[in-house]
Order: C-alpha cells, then structure tokens, then sequence
C-alpha cells in the first residue's frame, strides 16, 4: 500500500508539472506550411482569439526567418477587435527575435479579468521584417506542388492542375475544392487586385474566380484565392491563370507555381477569430500563435474535469487498485509465510 | 520446476491476472476515443465484416485511364479500396461509415489532440484525414474476428461499438499476460524471474496502451506470445510434438493476421531444428521448412493479391525500403514510439526518458546476451536463446519493412519481456533477486506513471489545438 502510495504521488507530480505548459489557447500544427510573408511597415498582421482563464500574460508567435534584415516587433493587445481599446504593448528588440523556425514571446503585465474575454493582438514593423508569421488556412489542405526555388517571371501565369496520369500523384485529389494558394514573391503595398480564374481543362469552361486585394501585401508569403466550393474537384483536370499587378510574381520551380489546394470544410474551433492585415479581416485564416494565462493547479484540474471527465476518475481508481494488487506480487511465497 | 508451484503459483496466477485487468482497465478509461493509432480505419474495416460482408471478392475500382469511366472522379480513393476488398458493400454504405466516424472523431475532438490532422473538424470521407491511406490492405484475420465480436451490437452508435471492441483488446491483453506467466515459468526456475518477466510484460505502457485500442497489433502481439510460449514449452522439454504443430499452425494464421508476425515463422523453425529428439530431427525439419515454405508462399500470394504495401513493387522499391528502414531516423522513431508516443506519436515524453530506456534496454540485453554464455541459475539458455532470436528477427521485419513504428514490435513484446527480466534480475544472486525484482517493480511504476499521468492524459485532455 505505502508503494502505491508513493507512485501515485509521482503520478500527481507528473500531472501537476504540466501547470506551466499549458497555453490558454493554441494553434499545434506538426507541419507548418504556409508562411504569411514578411511584416511591412504600416501592415500590421494580427489575430483574435477567446481566452478560456484568468491572468493572460504572454502571446508567443511563431515565426520564421526568411532572409533580410531583423527589425523589431511591437505588439500590441487589444480588448475585443482591430479598433478596440489598447490594453497591453510589447517589443522585441531585433537581437532576441528567433533566429530559427521558432517561437517569439510578447510578455505583459497580467490581465486578471481575462477569463471569456475576446482579445486581439497584432504585430508591427518598422519596415519589412527579416521574419515571417506562419499562417494556418482553415481546409483540408493538399501540397500540389512545395515552395519552389526561383521567381517566375510574367504578370500572367497559366498552367494545369491535372490528375494521375499523366502526373506522379494527382494535383488535386479531393473534392469541394475552395480555396487555391499561390506562393507569392512580391505585392507592394499600393499594388492592384491579384486576380484567379479557373476553368475546366478539357472544354475551357469557366467555372470559378477569386480576387485578391488590392492593399494586402506580401513578400515571401502565400496568398489564399477563394471561391465558391467547386464540389467535382475530385481527381479533374482544371486550368488555372493567376493575374498580377504591375511588380508581382509568384515563386516555383521548373514545374509550375507552388500551389496548396484546400478542400472540404472550414470549421474550427470558436476560440481562434481570425487573422487581419491592417485591420481588415483575412478570411479563413490564423496566424499560429499561442497564449498564456493561468498557471494554477485548480486551472489545470478544471480542464481535466472538463475534458477527461469520469473517464479520468475511473481510470485513476483502476489504476491506483493495479498498483495495490501488483505491489502484492512482491511479497514471499506463501509456502514461506505459511 | 518454474519457481511457482502449487499454491503460490494459483495465487500468483490470481493476483497477475487481477492486477492487469485494472491496469488495462485504466488505460481503456484513459485513452480517449479514436485515440489508438489507425483506429478509425480499422473500425471501418471490422464493421463492414459485422455486417457480413466477406473480406475478399469486393468490387474493383474501374479507373479507365484516359477511358470513359474514372470511378476517382466521383468516390475518395479510400472508399474505393474499402469495396475493392469488402463483398456485396455499396459506396453509399461505405460513405455512411466512413461519414458516422468522422462525426464521432469531430465529436470527440479527434481534430485538437492529433496536430498533424489539422483543426479542421467538418471532413467528408477518410481521404480527408490522410489521403491514399486504407485499412482493407491489411489481412483479414483480425478483421474477421472483430467482425464477429462487433456482430451482436452492429446496430448500436459507433460509439459502442468502439467501447465494444476495445474490450475485446483488453481480453486480449489479459491473455497475453497468461501466457507470458506461461512462457515465464518455461524461460525461469526462479519465482522472481517469473513475475518479474511478467511484470514487464503487463506493465510495460505502450502495451498496456495496446490493451485499450482497435489495432490488428493487438492479436499480432496475442499470437506471438503464444507461439513463442508453445515453441518454448517444447524447447524446455515439456511439450509433446503436438504442441510444435500448434505452434506452426498459429504462425501460419498470424501471417493472416499481420506480416509482423512473419518472424514466428523463424521461432517455429528454431524450435523444429533444436528442439526435437536427434532420430526424428531431419525428417522433421525437412517437413517442417517444405510446409512452412508452401505457407508462406500462398500468404505471400495473398498479401500481393490484396494490394498490401508491406510488399514492395520491385526490387529498388525494396532496396530503398531497406536503407530507410536502416537508418538512424527509422530507428530513432521506432525507440520513440515504443517507449512512448502520444496522440498518434504526433507527441513525445521528455527526451531524457528515452535515453534512461534506451540504457537500461541496452543493459539489460547485453546482460542477457551474456547469459548464454555465462550459467545463470535458473534461466533456460534454449529459451532465452529463442527469445532473443525472435527480438532480432522482428527488428530485421522492421528494416525490412522501412518504418520504425514501436508497435511492429509487439509480436515480440513476449521475448523483450523474458529479456528484461534475465537480464536485469539473473546476474544478481538467488538471495538478491527478490530485492531485485521490488526495484525492477518500481522501475517498471514510475515510468507508467510517467507514461499515463505525465504523457498520454495530460497530452489527450489537457493541451488540444485550436
């Protein structure tokens, strides 16, 4: 019994050492792959999001670095939106901004009344910053071709997106296709719409198009073309022609554009609000960050109760009888007790 | 004389089995649905069996390359393959299932615990969760048996269903712990090996983990400690001829089971070579290899006819499966995910715990390799020798086969836990080992400790993605 006793205290030990690991709200993704591009100077990118705990005192942000100069970020936190009111600034200094795919962390006073609130920070730069936002679009998302290795040249592109064969692996293998991401070398601020058409590859059948901006920016980024779900997506044949303004062009390789395709549904959890640029609202989309408040035992036991429920309970009485019963095991023989 | 005689061994055998009931009992508590690795496709599979439909003789896709019909156009290619191998299935009660678990998956926040799955919770089809990816390439065996046991509640939610097979896996760990205690008394004369084996079996997490998840792993590992405790028996001279050909005879159904357990083919052969009387052992042997090597050959033929991918497409397809699987990635990943990973290994325990298991599973097998070489009272060399066989044959499997997934693992977990125990607790002397095997027991507590409340709770409830 006193050994079982003994290892469900290291249990508890365990259980509790996760207190300050847990953000408030997170956005986990094992594979980054669409970066926002650089941060230019009067673009701030933010995000929104609900807090679940009291005492929201940190934000980290993941960035990457992409090249360029390092300039600080400042941040900023703001109750409910883009126009609410300032309640938290920050700075990172260029020399502690992270020098790998990495995490940065804005730090600030604690909000005690944090619980339930709608937040919003946002990032800004001075000029365009050597380092780039992740961005996480929400859609089944399908890797038609990775981010290439040169700037292709010309306002217009074209090309196919096809299914197998004559490809490896078809371009687009599921349906309620919506959305179509081009890898993005350059849009100046002041530049024009960025415009996508999409049309059946066989017929020349025009079926879908999507604009993007004008006023959204971006170096060294993605940029999210969507449109009306286009549900026989599946395993087609579609021509695409991407149109850019004066100084724009996309990144790819020998092949083509990189292009990511997201299908199906959009639903993600209602803690997360969306990403803007300059205030106004990016669709669909997230900067991946992660944010901290409460680091007490009672916040993390009120998760596990929420969360874990009754199946946690039983799985600890189970298991705390199997240490009992398996503690016996150690004993003498009973011919020797006898 | 195993160490366990009489009373002591009833008792024993009671408190073995009373303890790893309520140790599987925690982990089928702990581990939230659809947690188990490949689970979704697995339930799919057996729940198409539940409703009799045979798991071969399904309907092929047509893909008319550039012809008039594509059938990709219109279904995902996960529902295609699942008619492919199911009889008499219709794509519309394919997508049904595939539609009632990806709900039940949304539900029950599947999405915020797996971060290589993505938020998203409002998917269609399995395409959607990991594209190009099936569970019908696997043999039937286990399928059918779970087909079976999810008959009488093929109407309930596929929640119950769910609860319903994992409880068929804990009846599975239970036996495995059995016949580990088994296979104990075979490799030990010593009452502290013999438990102390046993512990590290029924405590060893990620199998106790396995007890709690719908995985044709978990009747993989069930059948290879039956068959090595089998060809043990018959090693240790207790078992008549009859025992080796159940042996050989469950070897050949486990390759219907998973081609993980192509390496108790290697047992049964080590066993017919070294254990038999000297005036039958050639015609035996001879026997033994001809039949062994038309079973493996007509398994062979059916794994390729069911499109499975532990076959290799030609021989650069396998030259390249094999120098993955022999590199240090692969098994760097395959030591992560059998001592502990998380919410389908897309999370880890801290790196030090895996550099204290890699030492002491270090220690411990060589200490065991040096016991065949080295008397060790109370050890059986033959059997310990076999099960360090079946150890280095099932990491060749997994060379062989280019990933390094802990659970490939399993149809050895028997062996490793033989293993552990010779080598831990034999060196030490006869008056020691009882001490020893408290502080192996404590070893073994703490890190399931570490494992559930400090890895796979925390990691399941507490941190979810947005």
């Amino acid at each position: 019994m006193v050994r079982a006793f003994v290892i469900a205290l290291v249990a508890l030990f365990a259980l509790f050492s996760w207190r300050e690991d847990l953000p408030d709200v997170e956005i986990r993704l094992a594979q980054r792959t669409t970066q926002a591009g650089r941060i230019f100077g009067d673009h701030p990118l933010g995000q929104g999001f609900v807090c679940e705990h009291d005492g929201l005192h940190a934000v980290d942000v993941a960035l990457a670095p992409i090249g360029g100069t390092a300039l600080a970020l400042d941040f900023e936190l703001r109750r409910d939106g883009p126009q609410g009111e300032v309640l938290r600034r920050a700075r990172l200094e260029a020399d502690k901004l992270p020098a790998s795919d990495d995490w940065a962390r804005f730090e600030f006073e604690p909000i005690e009344d944090s619980a339930g609130g709608r937040f919003y920070f946002s990032l800004a730069s001075a000029d365009r910053n050597a380092h780039s936002p992740w961005v996480r679009y929400r859609g089944v998302p399908y890797v038609v071709r990775p981010w290439g290795d040169r700037a292709l040249d010309g306002s217009v592109i074209e090309g196919e997106l096809l299914p197998s064969p004559p490809r490896t692996r078809t371009d687009l293998h599921h349906g309620d296709l919506h959305t179509l991401a081009f890898a993005m070398n350059y849009v100046h601020p002041q530049a024009g719409k960025m415009r996508l058409e999409l049309s059946d590859a066989r017929t020349g059948e025009r079926l879908r198009s999507a604009e993007v901006g004008p006023g959204i920016p971006c170096d060294t980024g993605w940029v999210f073309f969507s449109f009306e779900k286009l549900a026989d997506s599946r395993w087609r044949a579609l021509r695409y022609r991407v149109e850019l303004p004066t100084g724009a062009s996309l990144i790819g390789n020998a092949e083509g554009p990189s292009i990511v395709a997201y299908h199906g549904g959009s639903s993600v959890p209602d803690d997360v609000l969306g990403a803007t640029c300059a205030g106004a609202e990016l669709p669909q989309r997230d900067l991946v960050f992660r944010a901290w408040s409460s680091d007490t035992r009672s916040a993390l036991l009120a998760r596990l109760g929420e969360r874990g429920g009754w199946r946690i309970v039983g799985a600890a009485i189970a298991w705390f009888l199997a240490l009992v019963v398996a503690s016996r095991l150690l004993g003498r023989p009973v011919e020797e007790r006898d | 004389m195993s160490g366990l005689e009489g009373a002591d061994r009833r008792r024993v055998t009671r408190l073995v089995l009373v303890a790893a009931l309520l140790h599987g009992l925690a982990y089928l508590f702990a581990v939230a649905p659809w947690m188990g690795e490949d689970e979704p496709w697995h339930m799919e599979y057996a729940t198409h069996v539940s409703w009799l439909h045979r798991p071969w003789g399904g309907e092929p896709a047509r893909l008319g390359a550039g012809g008039e019909v594509d059938e990709r156009t219109s279904w995902p290619t996960s529902q295609l393959q699942v008619r492919r191998r199911m009889a008499g299935t219709s794509m519309e009660e394919i997508a049904h299932e595939q539609g009632e678990i990806l709900r039940s998956m949304a539900e029950h926040d599947y999405y915020r615990r797996v971060d290589w799955a993505g938020a998203v919770r409002d998917r269609t089809d399995f395409d959607q969760v990991e594209p190009f990816f099936t569970a019908t390439s696997q043999p039937p065996g286990y399928y059918t048996l779970l087909g079976a046991w999810l008959f009488p509640v093929r109407y309930a939610s596929v929640e119950s269903q769910l609860v319903w097979a994992r409880m068929l896996s804990l009846l599975m760990y239970l036996a495995s712990v059995w016949v580990v205690l088994q296979l104990a008394c075979c490799a030990f004369s010593d009452r502290s090996l013999v438990i102390g084996a046993t512990l590290v079996f029924a405590w060893f997490p990620m199998n106790a983990r396995l007890g709690a998840v719908v995985n044709n792993d978990v009747l993989a590992r069930t059948i290879g400690a039956v068959v090595l405790a089998l060809c043990a028996r018959r090693l240790a001279g207790d078992g008549s001829r009859g025992t080796l050909v159940l042996a050989a005879s469950l070897a050949a159904l486990g390759l219907l089971v998973k081609s993980t357990v192509m390496s108790l083919a290697g047992v049964v052969v080590l066993t017919l070579v070294f254990g038999g009387g000297v005036s039958t052992r050639l015609r035996t042997v001879v026997l033994g290899l001809g039949a062994g090597a038309a079973v493996v050959a007509g398994i062979l033929w059916m794994w390729h006819v069911q499109h499975s991918p532990v076959l290799p497409r030609n021989l650069d397809a396998f030259l390249a499966r094999v120098q993955r699987g022999a590199s240090a990635e692969t098994f760097r990943e395959l030591w992560h995910t059998f001592v502990g990973g998380f919410n389908w290994y897309s999370r880890e325990l801290p790196s030090w715990m895996y550099t204290v298991a890699a030492i002491v599973a270090g220690l411990a097998g060589l200490s065991a390799f040096s016991a065949l070489f080295h008397t060790r009272r109370g050890v059986s060399r033959p059997v310990l020798a076999l099960c360090l066989a079946l150890v280095a044959m099932q990491v060749a499997l997994v060379i062989l086969r280019g990933e390094g997934q802990g659970r490939y693992l399993m149809p050895a977990m028997a062996a490793l836990a033989v293993v552990f125990a010779a080598g831990l607790l034999a060196p030490l002397s006869n008056f020691r080992r009882p001490a020893g095997l408290k502080l192996l027991a404590m070893m073994l507590f703490v890190y399931d400790a570490l494992f559930l409340w400090g890895g796979l709770v925390p990691n399941e409830c507490l941190v979810w993605g947005s």
